[in-house]
């Protein structure tokens, strides 16, 4: 393990985060023209372009002080650690024994993984709703990379990547958005349909196949070719302020109609969360839904987004791990994690 | 693809069977998956009452996890035949492609066009790229002449067959592609 600094703070991003749309992020899919797509190329090749890739992201003026981490030579909480922090997705801390890589820059706004589906996933992550900037950053940091990479492009489908749903563009935009009261009113399977409908993609907070918690959401264009970049990226921006009007307008019907059971809800979660001795990830990440909730309709007074926002991460597995500079088994974790949240939400309501 | 039950007609309709959590998938020509489907319902209404709305809920749902991505083109191509095309670049075969739903290589675009480009506008609405170019990309985007014209080839046919929906896309997209050239 080798994390342990890192893991007790968390990413800028997530410090600055908002109430509704916690982050916005845009990966650009890449690959090498010289080389078979990541599954199907030869090892040596693989690290040949672990190699390329590193070499021309040291030229790059925003990876300066990147850190360029080959994920074979992390142990698996080291690697669930950088999925936890969304440096990584699912499929790149899992794929065993593969050469590949992630380098990560300044305040972990900037990730790129190299030998994912793709040979480079150019990933920008900022805080609330903006997408743009997000897309901005990413198209400079891809726009200094292919001086020196060659990109595999065709004049008629644009870049063309391993899985034909990402041809084009190769580009995804997504939000994370926290929607409990979408979720209370039992309203959010409407919304959801609506998205897709809208050709947009609904997904757990850890991307691909991984299971909505805590009522955070993430919504992602599905669409990568004959729109241009500004196209997608607007329209995601667009379905994101109208998912967050709807929570808005959720928010105050439950206030006004069913204001006691909101409250109950709210005081309740706050109540086991500062008397709890174990506790487990689930369970965290539904209670701390129900105070974030509330402290947006002024209903948890005593606590603040930003405590809120590193109680959602730095309660992960891997990072109660990384903290404790070893391995604990669940049930080990479920009381570290207690002991964690105590000592937050006590130094707050002490003050 | 002759019908899997009869083996006279033309399969035309994927049917997917789901016992105990397996699931088959059977190309069948219209008659046959009416008759089929009619014998499954059957049976599962004895077995449970209120069973036909789930069931035509599965059906209606289903085919189209098959059809979405891979059968616009197999109603054109015998499936042996194209399961056997091979890249010439990365020997990635279109079974294998259908297997992982991934690409070998840059050149399997080019391999596996005639099956790509239907599945791409499924995907997307589209199959010509509107966004960003690499700077190492001339700006004025070359496109072949021959690939305007096998559009139009396509469009004519297309026009034949009076499948009109095919025929607007092809047109919308010729017209991008010429108009890039010109630039």
């Amino acid at each position: 393990m080798r994390f342990k600094e890192m893991a007790s703070k968390i990413s800028q991003w997530l410090e600055e985060s908002k109430e509704i749309v916690i982050s916005s992020r845009v990966r650009l899919a890449r690959n090498l023209a010289d080389f078979s797509f990541t599954h199907w190329a030869k090892k040596e090749d693989l690290a040949k372009i672990v190699e390329r890739v590193s070499k021309e992201a040291k030229t790059s003026s925003y990876l300066k002080n990147a850190l360029i981490i080959n994920l074979k030579e992390l142990d698996d909480i080291d690697r669930q650690f950088l999925m936890e922090r969304h440096l990584i997705s699912r499929e790149h801390a899992q794929g065993k024994g593969k050469e590949r890589a992630v380098i990560i820059g300044d305040k972990e706004i900037i990730s790129i993984m190299v030998n994912e589906e793709d040979h480079l996933r150019i990933q920008v992550t900022e805080s609330g709703l903006n997408l743009i900037e997000a897309w901005r950053l990413a198209t400079k940091i891809d726009n200094e990379l292919e001086k020196g990479l060659n990109y595999a492009f065709s004049e008629k489908y644009g870049y063309l990547t391993a899985c034909p749903t990402n041809t084009g563009t190769g580009l995804r935009a997504s939000v994370m958005i926290h929607l409990p009261a979408l979720v209370m009113s039992r309203q959010i399977n409407k919304v959801l349909d609506a998205v897709s409908r809208a050709n947009m993609a609904v997904r757990g907070i850890y991307g691909e196949g991984t299971q909505a918690q805590g009522d955070l959401f993430q919504v992602s264009n599905e669409i990568s070719l004959g729109e241009s970049e500004e196209e997608i990226v607007g329209h995601v921006e667009k379905a994101a302020r109208e998912i967050m009007e709807y929570e808005k307008g959720a928010r105050k019907r439950l206030l006004t109609q069913l204001e006691e059971r909101v409250r109950d809800s709210v005081s309740r979660a706050y109540g086991t969360l500062c008397s709890t001795y174990t506790i487990s990830s689930a369970e965290t990440l539904t209670l701390l839904s129900k105070l974030r909730l509330g402290t947006s309709i002024g209903l948890a007074k005593d606590i603040d987004i930003p405590t809120l926002n590193e109680l959602l991460i730095l309660t992960r597995p891997a990072h109660l791990q990384e903290i404790a500079g070893k391995k604990l088994s669940a049930p080990e974790r479920d009381v570290k994690r207690a002991a964690f949240i105590r000592s937050k939400l006590g130094i707050k309501s002490s003050e | 693809m002759l019908c899997e039950r009869c083996g006279k007609e033309e399969a035309t309709v994927p049917v997917i069977k789901i016992v105990g959590g397996e699931f088959t998938v059977m190309h069948l020509c219209d008659e046959c998956a009416e008759e089929v489907t009619g014998e499954i319902k059957k049976e599962m209404e004895s077995l449970f009452p209120s069973f036909p709305d789930l069931f035509s809920k599965i059906f209606s749902d289903f085919p189209s996890f098959h059809t979405e991505f891979f059968a616009p083109f197999e109603e054109k191509i015998k499936p042996p035949e194209v399961e056997e095309i091979k890249c010439p670049r990365c020997g990635l075969s279109y079974s294998d492609f259908r297997k992982t739903f991934q690409l070998g290589c840059s050149q399997c675009y080019e391999t596996f066009k005639e099956q790509l480009e239907p599945m791409l506008r499924r995907i997307h609405g589209s199959i010509i790229h509107k966004g960003k170019v690499p700077s190492k990309v001339p700006v004025k985007v070359k496109i072949p002449k021959d690939e305007i014209e096998e559009m139009k080839k396509k469009l004519q046919e297309a026009v034949k067959r009076e499948e009109y929906e095919e025929a607007a896309h092809l047109r919308d997209e010729i017209r991008v592609l010429e108009k890039r050239k010109k630039k």
